[in-house]
């Protein structure tokens, strides 16, 4: 810290949240202070974000360090007008998307990025950036008629990336293909059966959720916060909870606290079932273990629907707690389930893992570790198999989860079967805690005393991260005093990870591609948000 | 010789019929046999088409018991309706072809395919010597025929689609062609030679006589031709040419409607045509006690069951992994096969 301190180009902010913060003055000293914090020790660029202060723009990066609470902010003011800035990607590969994003909602021109191309808008936008304050909306900023002959065709696509060798040629994978479980899609770039450069195109879910939350009182937001990923609902609704009353300064009672974190670990729980069952039947159309470990879920999904009266989108938490107490019967239940869960896993490790045709296929396969997983952005699962631990919960715990005894499962190989071992493990990990959790469940309120309809709020900010079932996900809530935020960010650990599957199946056979996309286990509602 | 009541009455039911249209038309000549032929090959069509019904519902249930859920119940008792469903769904599709592609092979390719595998199951000695028609080498007929589906695969694939993604699986399909017809056409050859014949009735005709079905006496190659006609069928594991998750649907991607149907049909066809022989040259076809028709289709039914155990339990290999695991394994066990079973004919005369 002491040597961000000693710039004389950077002031140290006083901030509410105990994180370092520092404002930089001079916006073209940005690469020159990446390379020092890169030098501190800082491994990722977290999340971009541009803020429009109506008569000029901020930009805020937040840097993450393995094994530290803490989270740099970095922010800097821009002209509204010509806001251009140094990229921070050939430091911190990981801003790649992040920057690209920020550039394309915000209008922010990045210089220097290595792949300036649009990311979410598609060629040919018009309009204003979407994401400032004097935006209006207008069928004219994207006329789609003339331009949809360049967005689809793949041809025209990869036109801005390179010139194609005489015996390449491009695939267009996608938006509608069965491996890829959303709207997207990948252009690959393909020599005989290898895959020489795999382009993953995003954009074609965008819903505008960070748009949308801009305009909805603090109490409405959650039901958007669970609408970004399908497969997880109830972590994203509770992270929405939980930096909202980061903002509102809101004490959670106890037991709500316990009751987070056993919905939480269960969502984890669905959500990595849920990966494994997918990874099987894509990886050769394997039917018998896509069924199993489905079965075990809709044990899940029933508890889920006891706990919270919802199967998919369950809205459990509230603004100081959560909505209902489960009756009693639900902790008999769960803990039955768990002892078949705990009995029913090793199964699933003998069908797969002493399978020769399962390792065949992912062993070796897609493989990013390392230090090179850290720098291009790997999140959550994928990092962790890659052979570094990182996990929120043992790095900034949130709701006391550092009371219970859960270890980090952390694979060194870095392959697709490295993912499929760290959720598998996971698992039981999850297990473990919920089973502590149910020996305490203190007896005291389930909500803090907090008004229904939160009409406002005070001006600040606050910024919250958990471990999601995907890796690191995290809000970033900007309050001006009014009812709604002010801006309203979302950190998405799949997105981190999509942008490194560039990486992962570069030189990779076309067949490996379904595992490879499988084993970061995407979630495509949040990574277009 | 062994006579099937079963065949003598169902087959004379619709010989009789053929030579009662015959007579009632006062035909003769060419044009008889001709009509002759084409009332029995109809006949034989339902018949069999019947069998695959049972087969297809068989094998939906076999799956669903393994994957531990129910599979079809809903439309008729036991869910028997559901394959009449499909099919008429089937039929009542819309037919949609894709821009640019060849109209003539376009509608060509489905028939094509599944008329060779009827000509390589015509050939197919259901009890001794009642088989469709009477080809004097029909174990070579049935081989050629059987693996001529690959081909006409390959050659109408993309023209009669134009898509990216039916080429792909085309040439995933050339791979496969490649590593399994060699190692089949290997394992057919020993027992042929055992038995010092191409014609399959005198082939069953041996092993009963010899009171041993050739799977004991060569059983490298009885592993081996169910490998590669694992592979030879194109199901899962070894479906590499279709691929769900990364070539949508292969070679027939852009296939719809019922000639989606028939490429569908074709599956089970070569299923039934690649376990019969199977069950033929290994298994001592209809040898056994009770009515042979009876005998040999228990038989085949265990070795397609067989095959969807299979289906469930291995993961789908790579395409360079298919051709490895034939030219390492496959080819060079098929090989030493046949010098066994030379070297079994030497010893014995």
């Amino acid at each position: 810290m002491n040597s961000l301190d000693k710039l004389d180009y950077l002031t140290k902010v006083d901030s509410d949240h105990l994180n370092p913060t520092y404002r930089l003055e001079d916006p073209s000293k940005m690469n020159e202070l990446a390379r020092e914090i890169k030098r501190e020790g800082w491994a990722q660029v977290m999340l971009v974000t541009g803020i429009d202060w109506r008569e000029k723009l901020e930009v805020v990066y937040h840097f993450n360090k393995l094994n530290s609470q803490e989270i740099l902010w970095i922010r800097v003011y821009l002209d509204r007008e010509n806001p251009e800035i140094p990229s921070v990607t050939p430091i911190f590969p990981s801003a790649n998307w992040h920057e690209r994003e920020t550039s394309d909602l915000m209008g922010i021109k990045f210089l220097g990025h290595p792949d300036p191309r649009p990311l979410l808008l598609p060629p040919g936008w018009k309009g204003d950036p979407p994401l400032r304050k004097d935006y209006k909306p207008s069928p004219e900023d994207y006329p789609w008629w003339k331009a949809s002959e360049r967005y689809y065709n793949p041809y025209n696509y990869t036109k801005i990336i390179k010139k194609l060798g005489p015996d390449e040629f491009l695939l267009s994978v996608g938006p509608m293909h069965p491996v890829l479980h959303g709207m997207w899609r990948l252009v690959f770039e393909v020599r005989g059966d290898t895959i020489v450069e795999a382009w993953p195109d995003i954009g074609w879910l965008h819903r505008g959720i960070e748009w949308l939350a801009e305009r909805r009182r603090y109490d409405q937001i959650g039901i958007f916060a669970d609408r970004l990923c399908y497969g997880s609902a109830m972590s994203w609704n509770l992270l929405y909870h939980y930096v909202v009353e980061k903002l509102l300064k809101v004490e959670v009672p106890n037991k709500a606290k316990v009751l987070r974190i056993v919905a939480f670990e269960m969502q984890r729980i669905i959500s990595h079932l849920l990966f494994v069952a997918a990874l099987a039947a894509n990886v050769g159309t394997f039917h018998s273990m896509f069924l199993y470990p489905i079965r075990e879920r809709e044990k899940f999904l029933d508890l889920m629907e006891i706990m919270t009266g919802n199967r998919l989108l369950y809205t459990y938490g509230r603004i100081g707690g959560v909505a209902k107490d489960p009756p009693e019967y639900f902790y008999r239940k769960l803990k039955e389930t768990l002892q078949d869960l705990d009995k029913h896993l090793p199964e699933y490790m003998d069908l797969t893992l002493s399978n020769e045709s399962f390792l065949l296929r992912t062993e070796k396969v897609g493989i990013l570790r390392g230090q090179a997983a850290l720098d291009v952005g790997a999140t959550g699962p994928v990092l962790r198999a890659a052979g570094i631990e990182y996990d929120v919960r043992k790095v900034d715990p949130y709701w006391g989860i550092d009371e219970f005894d859960f270890d980090v499962v952390v694979e060194r190989d870095g392959d697709v079967l490295a993912r499929y071992v760290v959720r598998l493990k996971e698992i039981l990990e999850s297990s473990r805690i919920i089973q502590q959790a149910l020996e305490k469940i203190p007896d005291t309120p389930i909500r803090a005393k907090v008004p229904t309809f939160i009409m406002k709020a005070p001006a600040g900010e606050a910024f919250g991260r958990v471990e999601d079932p995907r890796g690191e996900a995290a809000f970033y809530i900007v309050s001006d005093g009014k009812g709604t935020p002010y801006r309203f960010r979302v950190k998405s650990p799949t997105f981190s990870n999509v942008a490194t599957l560039h990486h992962m199946l570069r030189g990779a056979r076309y067949a490996d591609m379904s595992a490879i996309i499988e084993s970061i286990d995407i979630c495509f509602g949040e990574v277009d948000k | 010789m062994t006579e099937s009541p079963i065949i003598n009455t169902v087959w004379g039911f619709v010989v009789k019929l053929a030579e009662d249209l015959v007579s009632a038309l006062e035909l003769s000549g060419i044009a008889r046999e001709g009509v002759i032929l084409l009332v029995k090959s109809l006949g034989f069509l339902l018949l069999f088409t019947l069998n695959l019904l049972l087969l297809i519902y068989l094998e939906r249930k076999v799956l669903g018991r393994i994957h531990n859920r129910r599979s079809i119940t809903e439309t008729g008792p036991f869910g028997t309706l559901q394959l009449i469903a499909d099919f008429l769904k089937l039929m009542i599709k819309e037919d949609i072809r894709p821009f640019n592609a060849d109209v003539l092979l376009n509608y060509m390719s489905a028939p094509l395919f599944v008329l060779a595998g009827f000509l390589a199951l015509s050939v197919i000695p259901w009890a001794d010597g009642a088989s469709l028609i009477k080809v004097k080498y029909n174990l070579l007929f049935a081989v050629a025929f059987s693996s001529l589906i690959p081909g006409i695969v390959l050659l109408f694939a993309f023209p009669g689609q134009f898509s990216k993604y039916s080429l792909l699986g085309a040439f995933r399909e050339g791979l496969k062609y490649l590593s399994e017809e060699i190692p089949l056409g290997l394992c057919v050859i020993a027992p042929a030679l055992l038995a010092r014949s191409l014609d399959m009735s005198t082939i069953v005709r041996i092993q009963e006589m010899i009171r041993l079905p050739f799977a004991v006496i060569l059983p490298v190659g009885a592993v081996v031709h169910f490998i590669a006609m694992s592979m030879a069928t194109g199901r899962s594991p070894f479906d590499i040419s279709e691929a769900e998750s990364e070539l949508v649907a292969g070679w027939r991607t852009d296939i719809t409607a019922m000639k989606f149907g028939l490429a569908y049909m074709l599956e089970y066809l070569s299923l039934f045509v690649n376990s019969a022989m199977f069950t033929i040259l290994y298994l001592g076809g209809w040898a056994g006690p009770g009515d042979p028709l009876i005998c040999f289709l228990v038989k085949v039914y265990v070795v397609m069951i067989a095959n969807m155990v299979v289906r469930v339990t291995i993961f789908r290999p790579r395409p360079d992994q298919v051709i490895s695991i034939s030219w390492r394994y496959l080819i060079p066990l098929a090989a030493i096969n046949v010098l066994w079973a030379t070297f079994l004919l030497s010893i014995l005369g």
